[in-house]
């Protein structure tokens, strides 16, 4: 799984390049998230805008880099399809990320 | 609107990789356009079947590659109905799937066990039936069509 990276003050804006997040690409999209927790990144957005499918596996890897980061920091969402949005709201992981329309919000959001 | 009177069947046959479901998420994305579905109805009846051919892989055949996984698509006037067949280790049952968490406790926050909970979620009907050495989730949508 190919992902983007780039830093804007303390913040890393992560954008996976591949369409699907599933249980094929799951446990590496997660070791590759983690590694970049475990360097001392905890503020992290998750840009989505290249994704157009995630399955169960995908969200669930979403979520272990969520508790990951744990109460040191946060990871938020942005870009997100409609599509995928509505898996979020299916299994009501709406509540739990916080989803940004653009990275810039997301950006605005964590630098408070 | 495709000719929707007679029913239409396809079959696909995978080895039991999870290289090979996204595959199968994407013809059946391809039927879906055809018949015109929404994109949301798209996207659920493509999560369904990949989530349950990715049981399938995991539970029945415990990820080990080698044997066949069938996925049977049938479209009729007003529903889709999707058949998806192993012969590994079958299911003890299958019935509806509770799933609730508290969204302020994030350790609590599920990461596994919401595929069947999808699936429940999204499908009309769900059954689950082993015949023999042949395990067979089966899923069926209806669709109300405007005419």
């Amino acid at each position: 799984m190919q992902i983007q990276q780039k830093k804007v003050d303390n913040i890393l804006i992560v954008k996976p390049l591949e369409k699907r997040i599933d249980a094929s690409t799951a446990t590496e999209f997660k070791g590759k998230i983690v590694d970049l927790v475990n360097s001392g990144n905890t503020k992290i957005v998750l840009d989505l805008a290249n994704v157009d499918f995630i399955d169960s596996s995908g969200l669930g890897a979403i979520v272990s880099c969520l508790k990951t980061i744990g109460n040191n920091g946060d990871l938020v969402i942005s870009g997100i399809q409609e599509t995928v949005m509505s898996l979020f709201r299916l299994t009501r992981m709406n509540r739990v990320f916080q989803i940004f329309p653009s990275e810039q919000e997301a950006i605005q959001a964590l630098s408070r | 609107m495709p000719d929707t009177l007679s029913p239409k069947k396809i079959t696909f046959l995978i080895d039991s990789k999870l290289d090979n479901v996204s595959l199968v998420g994407v013809a059946i994305r391809g039927i879906c356009n055809y018949l015109s579905l929404s994109e949301i109805d798209t996207y659920y009846l493509e999560l369904c079947v990949v989530e349950a051919v990715n049981n399938a892989i995991k539970h029945a055949y415990n990820s080990e590659a080698g044997h066949a996984v069938e996925i049977n698509i049938t479209h009729s006037s007003n529903d889709m109905t999707f058949e998806i067949s192993d012969r590994g280790r079958k299911m003890a049952s299958h019935c509806p799937h509770r799933f609730d968490f508290d969204a302020e406790d994030l350790f609590v926050i599920p990461e596994h066990g919401m595929g069947l909970y999808i699936i429940d979620s999204i499908m009309d009907e769900v059954t689950y039936q082993s015949d023999g050495n042949k395990n067979t989730l089966t899923m069926r949508k209806y669709f109300h069509y405007k005419n």
